[in-house]
């Protein structure tokens, strides 16, 4: 999941040079805005075929929640 | 470039005029649309007056008058229905902040006195968290409103005339809403129904409006309000309300606006995906040069723009030809990207104590680096050290319950807005700083620097540290205890614990580590704005 993840991530923005895993913090270390999150979500919805809540973006901080929430899925 | 008479308008003073003006004037055209179960819903302002004096009947009958109303939820048709049924029915309409937890929202239910809280069904889980915090308070689920509808066109039918006869005048207060305070604790700016009034008028006398426009501001904000609602129902054009911003490229292509009313994060965000796609097609060389083409026939007076970045527009739903920004500062260069595509963007600036618009620039008098003209429907002047201070029928009555902080904002009749400008021989106002702690993100939050930081100060090697807003981002900026040793090796990573605990809008994105204390005033307070930022 994680390398599937941080395929999207790097296909769809300009980080390339930052190790990606579960602990990575969406804003702090990856720079992402508030309209980034919903952009991942967007993509995210695409590729694993499910639906993130507007609510449920707001409780992705690291690249392991947005994990958590796709695995509950 | 010379500046040109204002737009002429008949103006309105209270929001019920506002709704009968929009009826006399436009009547039948489409007001509202949106999607409702995947079925495109068009609602007109006759009928949207209609079910507004249904629905503030039914709430007058159930016994809500005289009294302070909350709403919550996201965009929606019944949300602006809600607004409307409970000021143009004298009551007092209290918006709440869609991202706040449900202790937050208890606060403000119970600072705002409010009587009645209507929630949008996506939120019911917060809401039954509040009907056991505070029982006291009343409950309407928005999924009930069209029956409530009904109920109150019964009433209406039956003769019930209470809600329709109640006579609303200029100085009523219309909103308490809730504004960052630089303490951390939220304020209730107390705004009339001039104070929106005023301010949606002088917008509309200062920027002309042709078309149908998308929104996409949370209504809670008074900006995404007056201009995205207020301004175009005026103007009597359709508003399309997307109802989440995952939807917001596909709400372009469908509602094809003319018009977007915007914070800087949208516009730097719409400009960035012009390139990434423009990119993905290999096209981002020619639309270069084409650029360059065009911008020299510019010169020429040969305009070839809608020919030439058809494609570019063609993702913006074809029509589009307008932004307005406001919220936050714009750097100008997209000002100018968008103008050479031909979508002109103009810059505005305000604050919710001011309803919220203060000034912002015309369709054909726009000065870059500038925020634009002043509102006719207010004054603007530059203190002795530079603040901004504004005086109007769009200022505030004061903060609701909060005497403390009304003596520190008014001065000799004029509002302190905080922040720091210049006025150019124009007349056109420039921001150039901020006296205030307030973090203002590219998206228009404003964020308390104090409450921030009171987190970051609970890392206990933490000696001094401030927290301010960078590139849209919070950056922490920290002295740490010379005797931890290990403390420079350990501050990201205890950063982001703290991170976990705040919201994710408050979240440090950036941590700075100083070598030496931070510059202090003489009271040995740490200097903000000292040179190094």
């Amino acid at each position: 999941m994680i390398e599937r993840l941080t395929k999207i991530i790097r296909e769809n923005t300009d980080i390339n040079n930052i190790t990606i895993n579960e602990n990575t913090a969406l804003i702090a270390d990856l720079g992402f805005n508030s309209l980034d999150l919903v952009n991942l979500a967007c993509i995210v919805e695409d590729e694993f075929d499910i639906e993130i809540p507007d609510r449920a973006i707001k409780d992705f901080k690291t690249v392991g929640d947005v994990i958590a929430f796709i695995e509950n899925q | 470039m010379n500046n040109y008479d204002l737009y002429k308008h008949t103006p309105v003073y209270t929001t019920k005029e506002l709704l009968d003006y929009c009826v006399r004037e436009h009547s039948e055209k489409e007001a509202f649309a949106f999607q409702n179960k995947k079925q495109n819903v068009s609602v007109s302002f006759v009928q949207f007056r209609s079910e507004v004096k249904a629905f503030g009947s039914y709430l007058f009958d159930a016994g809500f008058h005289n009294c302070h109303i909350a709403v919550f939820g996201e965009n929606s048709y019944e949300w602006i229905l809600t607004h409307f049924a409970v000021t143009c029915g004298k009551n007092v309409i209290v918006p709440i902040d869609k991202e706040l937890d449900a202790g937050s929202i208890a606060e403000l239910l119970e600072d705002s006195d409010s009587k009645l809280l209507i929630y949008s069904n996506i939120y019911a889980d917060i809401a039954e968290c509040l009907q056991t915090m505070l029982p006291n308070i009343s409950y309407i689920n928005m999924k009930e409103i069209p029956s409530l509808i009904e109920n109150g066109k019964t009433l209406l039918a039956s003769g019930y005339t209470e809600y329709i006869d109640t006579e609303v005048n200029k100085n009523d207060l219309a909103s308490i809403v809730y504004t960052s305070g630089t303490t951390g604790k939220c304020k209730g700016v107390m705004l009339t129904h001039n104070n929106f009034c005023s301010c949606m008028y002088g917008a509309c006398c200062n920027v002309l409006l042709t078309g149908a426009s998308l929104l996409v501001l949370p209504l809670h904000h008074t900006f995404g309000l007056v201009a995205s609602v207020f301004a175009v129902m005026y103007y009597g054009y359709p508003i399309y309300i997307n109802k989440s911003l995952k939807k917001f490229p596909e709400d372009f292509k469908k509602c094809k606006p003319q018009h977007l009313f915007a914070v800087p994060l949208i516009v730097e965000t719409l400009y960035k995906n012009i390139w990434a796609t423009a990119k993905k097609q290999g096209k981002d060389k020619v639309l270069k040069v084409l650029i360059k083409i065009s911008n020299a026939l510019l010169k020429c007076r040969i305009d070839l723009r809608k020919v030439l970045f058809k494609s570019v527009i063609s993702a913006f739903g074809g029509k589009l030809d307008l932004i307005v920004s406001g919220g936050a500062p714009l750097d100008t260069k997209y000002i100018r990207a968008f103008e050479a595509f031909g979508i002109t963007v103009l810059n505005g600036y305000g604050i919710t104590e001011c309803g919220p618009i203060v000034a912002v620039n015309r369709n054909k008098f726009n000065i870059a680096g500038s925020v634009g003209l002043p509102l006719c429907c207010n004054e603007v002047n530059i203190s002795e050290d530079g603040e901004v201070l504004v005086r109007g029928d769009n200022v505030m009555l004061g903060y609701y319950r909060n005497d403390t902080e009304n003596k520190k904002v008014f001065v000799d009749g004029w509002f302190r807005t905080g922040d720091i400008g210049t006025i150019d021989e124009y007349g056109a106002l420039h921001i150039t700083g901020r006296i205030k702690n307030l973090i203002i993100l590219g998206n228009g939050e404003n964020i308390s620097a104090e409450s921030i930081e009171e987190q970051i100060y609970t890392i206990p090697y933490v000696k001094e540290a401030i927290a301010y807003g960078k590139d849209n981002i919070i950056v922490a900026e920290v002295y740490l205890d010379e005797a931890v040793t290990d403390a420079k090796d350990r501050i990201n990573a205890d950063i982001q614990k703290v991170n976990q605990y705040l919201p994710q809008i408050k979240n440090i994105g950036k941590v700075i580590i100083r070598d030496t204390e931070f510059p202090k005033t003489t009271t040995k307070k740490i200097k903000r704005n000292y040179g190094g930022r």
